[in-house]
């Protein structure tokens, strides 16, 4: 007797043994991989999870206000440059 | 999660395509957070979707760690499953994409094209169903002579017994689609097991 699509049932039944079963011990190790993999996070995760990027955002804006403050003083007063020396002579001799 | 807690569900056999009311509840706690409740559906759609990607990758260490893989997606996906449908169909989906995936992957590692009408010939590194016989086994042969899509898709309908439906949702393709398919695989499969195919009154 045929199916719908004409595939014998002879053929069916002998497909059907094709059917993979991996045994009670794959079975179980899959179960217990997926319950291990989907544990709910307790409140320590939680606030680690929260924390991690906020440290690393505030990391990055300390690095770079340091950074332009360090480079703003740096360029501020250079007493090698005209600049620095009219200043210098300004403090030094009263010159205008 | 409360894995030492027993669970509130136990097993019961119902055709897939009929949505069963153990499976509502437990994916109505499951979208609650109670993470154990998951435990139902795992034990409910672990074999076949072992065996539905089994049939992909011929593989055992592959198919589960790909049954483990699809399990897992599928809970953090759990938001988007439709409630009220079957979650069979959709974890088989979920499965058989990421086994189509390594498939695919294998071939470029190998590079070999992944083509539709060259299947990989994985008949030597396949460790075959205990309970599969010579005829099976010729079977099987046959199946993965196939092209890529016509066999799944005729895999899916004789070995896995999914219905045309089942079968649209987990290949993506339609309902029509799948017949054609099938019917394709039917010919070549009539041609390839000559010998095993019963005499047919009227065929075409």
């Amino acid at each position: 007797m045929n199916d719908e699509t004409g595939f014998p049932e002879s053929i069916r039944e002998e497909a059907r043994k094709l059917q993979y079963q991996g045994g009670v011990a794959m079975e179980a190790r899959i179960r217990a991989g997926v319950a291990a993999g989907i544990v709910q996070p307790n409140v320590f995760d939680l606030l680690a999870r929260w924390f991690v990027p906020v440290a690393a955002a505030a990391a990055a804006v300390l690095l770079a206000s340091t950074l332009t403050l360090y480079s703003a003083a740096d360029q501020a007063v250079d007493p090698g440059s005209e600049a620095g020396m009219m200043v210098m002579a300004e403090e030094v001799f009263g010159v205008e | 999660m409360g894995r030492g807690r027993s669970a509130p569900f136990r097993c019961v056999e119902y055709r897939e395509s009929v949505v069963d009311p153990l499976e509502q509840r437990a994916v109505a706690a499951v979208r609650a957070g109670d993470a154990s409740a998951y435990d139902y559906l795992v034990s409910k759609y672990l074999r076949r979707t072992l065996s539905i990607v089994w049939g992909i990758v011929r593989n055992g260490q592959d198919a589960e760690d790909l049954a483990q893989e699809a399990f897992m997606k599928a809970y953090e996906r759990m938001d988007r499953f439709r409630e009220g449908e079957p979650f069979g169909p959709w974890i088989y989906r979920i499965a058989t994409n990421l086994a189509l995936d390594l498939v695919r992957h294998r071939a470029r590692v190998l590079h070999q094209p992944p083509s539709d009408d060259l299947p990989a010939a994985r008949l030597q590194e396949a460790d075959l169903p205990a309970r599969s016989n010579e005829i099976a086994q010729r079977i099987d042969a046959a199946l993965e002579s196939l092209p890529t899509q016509q066999g799944l898709v005729a895999r899916l309908h004789l070995v896995e017994e999914l219905e045309h439906s089942e079968i649209a949702t987990i290949t993506g393709l339609s309902e029509g689609t799948v017949r054609s398919h099938l019917s394709l695989a039917r010919k070549k499969l009539r041609e390839s097991l000559r010998d095993l195919w019963p005499e047919e009154k009227s065929d075409e």
